[in-house]
């Protein structure tokens, strides 16, 4: 049997996912990755897209008959954003292993093309490694207290980053212009396994690396954000930015990425950065700011579909009134108006939505859980007995929060997408110039009872166009009733659950 | 002064709207004609009967009238209850053709006028509206 170390690197193919599949012995799978470049990443995407990029990274590639020496001059930005706390592998721009490299085996993966906070910690095999300030790994099995066998380095991205220091202390054959600006990086040294023989090296290996693919995952803080609330910040001046993961500011941020003309109400982003800071609980009673985002976005993912899930983040709409944009995050509303038969203008449509018996009695929450090492897991059902019974039958519904970490935070937004979900009426009516300093997404009352008494209450209003014909403004509302922000982790947060058995 | 029968009518009304519309049972002129019979002393679908559950089943009935469109059926049914028409200001229990905003366009539905507005079922729950396109008024 060959030396595992100096074993011929396994045929890497792309299949139609964008996974590559690969022979099943462990080093094989180990040493594989470092001939296969345009890894999928630990985002969602679309498979055209990443088999694009696949051939766009092989026509990269400098190689040569071992096909161990590899490294891309420079690594070609992704267009990712990263927010929050990200959590991906990255696209490798420099990968050596082979005879004159073992035992390690050196990976270099651009995590964004633009500078990120920091990094918070690498995942392998399913396990977080502990990370020292010199970068060696302190925590078991990666450190057993004789070898080390991971060491890591992280750059930023600025424009001004030197050479990654693992890559400038163990290849002198590097220039020091090899610096990647602008790219945010990471680089891992991974030692294969100790032992006194080849099956010594190999349990080894197999306890550190598991059997599949060599691809740590990178924890990392992401993308600076402007925040409106802090006077050192200067919306000009990103330099000034801070690292955030508060939902409504990340929102207004990838606006102004992807919509760089776009105007932003500033002031409403921070009142709703506000509501995204507020602490709550969870049942353990563990503290934390109710309404965070954590992801990764590309540029090429359709901006509505992208838009909708950074809302869901925070249960919240996004609005446009007097030609700028906001966020308003689900909060407890108070009305800022009341609409009595004096001010209507036409007439009321009243919409009584779906039957009882067709409304959603469960919702699956979806989310990213750290319990699982990060990967989106369906959650604790959210659900009304008492609703059951009244629809007769079960009505069930998933809803994924692709942006959202922890269980605790998944079920608030869920059980608030629940109730909400509850509330069907709607209204339409012309009202008069009294609508004029009321947005869409805040509350009024209405106070229309001689006409029905469904309509008194308040409702939150949904759109809020102008009318020639009528001479004021066509109000489009929905019922609004406060409890549905109502969370008392003590009686309605569920325990969490892993089912070691899924596949998930 | 409102008649127990007519203020119970009125209520049935208001719980009607909060029903899943079906047509024969819960449809816009059974609705008002409900709402009317007591006021009027007169069945407004005594004309067509309510022996229908489609949209297309009632066109059936009115058709055997002559009359193709619901507009065309209401007026009937109003001439045929010795009612006349009017314009604005209306009176409480005027019977009235009015809009309704639907995701297709526009449709007609009838209503009766009380305080205010005229108030008519419509397949989604209700509308108020406070002009008709053609109003009757009946005594």
């Amino acid at each position: 049997m060959a030396d595992p170390i100096s074993m011929a690197v396994g045929t890497a193919v792309l299949t139609s996912t964008g996974s590559f599949a690969v022979a099943s012995a462990a080093v094989t799978a180990f040493w594989a990755t470092a001939a296969t470049v345009a890894l999928n990443v630990a985002v969602s995407s679309v498979v055209a897209d990443r088999q694009r990029r696949a051939r766009q990274n092989s026509q990269r590639i400098v190689g040569d008959d071992r096909s161990l020496q590899q490294s891309i001059p420079e690594p070609a930005p992704e267009h990712y954003r990263l927010y929050g706390y990200a959590f991906l592998a990255g696209t490798p721009f420099f990968l050596r292993g082979g005879e004159e490299n073992r035992p390690y085996l050196y990976r270099g993966v651009a995590l964004a093309g633009h500078e990120c906070d920091g990094l918070d910690s690498v995942w392998i095999n399913g396990t977080r490694v502990l990370i020292g300030n010199d970068g060696f790994a302190t925590s078991t099995p990666f450190n057993d207290g004789v070898t080390q066998f991971i060491k890591v380095s992280f750059r930023s991205g600025t424009l001004t980053q030197a050479i990654d220091s693992i890559l400038s202390a163990d290849f002198s054959s590097l220039p020091s212009t090899y610096r990647q600006l602008g790219t945010c990086t990471a680089v891992i040294k991974a030692h294969y396994g100790t032992g006194a023989n080849r099956d010594e090296q190999e349990d080894k290996h197999r306890e550190l690396f598991g059997d599949g693919e060599f691809v740590p995952l990178w924890r990392v803080r992401g993308a600076k954000i402007y925040d409106p609330r802090d006077v050192t910040q200067s919306l000009g001046d990103p330099s000034t930015w801070q690292w955030s993961r508060n939902a409504a500011l990340v929102i207004a941020d990838y606006l102004v990425w992807k919509y760089p003309s776009i105007s932003i109400d500033w002031d409403r982003i921070a009142e709703a950065a506000d509501i995204c800071d507020l602490t709550v609980r969870s049942k353990a009673g563990e503290a934390f700011a109710q309404f965070t985002m954590d992801g990764v976005i590309r540029a090429g993912d359709p901006p509505q579909d992208v838009i909708n899930d950074l809302l869901s983040s925070c249960g919240g709409r996004l609005i446009r009134q007097e030609g700028k944009y906001h966020v308003r995050p689900a909060q407890i509303e108070t009305p800022v108006g009341t609409i009595h038969a004096g001010n209507l203008r036409g007439g009321i449509q009243f919409n009584n939505g779906l039957p009882v018996g067709q409304l959603v009695n469960e919702l699956k929450p979806e989310f990213f859980s750290p319990e699982r090492g990060y990967k989106m897991v369906p959650g604790p059902v959210i659900s009304v007995p008492a609703d059951v019974t009244a629809d007769g039958e079960r009505r069930s519904r998933s809803e994924r929060y692709p942006f959202t970490e922890t269980s605790p935070r998944a079920q608030r937004l869920a059980s608030i997408e629940y109730k909400e979900g509850r509330i069907q009426q709607t209204v339409t009516l012309g009202v008069d110039l009294s609508a004029f300093k009321w947005a869409a997404g805040r509350t009024v009352m209405l106070d229309l009872a001689q006409f029905n008494p469904v309509l008194t209450g308040q409702w939150r209003i949904l759109n809020r166009p102008w009318s020639d014909g009528l001479g004021g403004y066509t109000l489009q509302l929905k019922k609004y009733d406060a409890s549905v922000m109502d969370f008392d982790p003590a009686t309605d947060e569920q325990d969490f659950e892993i089912d070691e058995d899924s596949d998930l | 002064m409102v008649s127990a029968e007519l203020s119970a009518a009125l209520a049935r009304f208001d719980e009607r709207i909060m029903e899943p519309h079906q047509f024969g049972e819960n449809d816009c002129c059974i609705a008002c004609a409900d709402v009317l019979q007591p006021a009027w002393g007169v069945d407004l679908m005594v004309l067509y009967g309510r022996d229908y559950s489609t949209a297309a089943g009632y066109f059936r009935l009115i058709r055997k009238r002559g009359c193709s469109t619901l507009r065309e059926a209401v007026a009937l049914a109003a001439e045929n209850a010795d009612a006349v028409a009017v314009d604005a200001p209306y009176r409480d229990f005027d019977l009235g053709i009015v809009f309704c905003g639907t995701p297709n366009g526009v449709m007609e539905l009838p209503g009766f006028w009380l305080d205010g507005a005229f108030r008519a079922r419509s397949p989604f729950g209700a509308v108020y509206q406070m002009e008709a396109e053609k109003a009757w008024r009946h005594g």
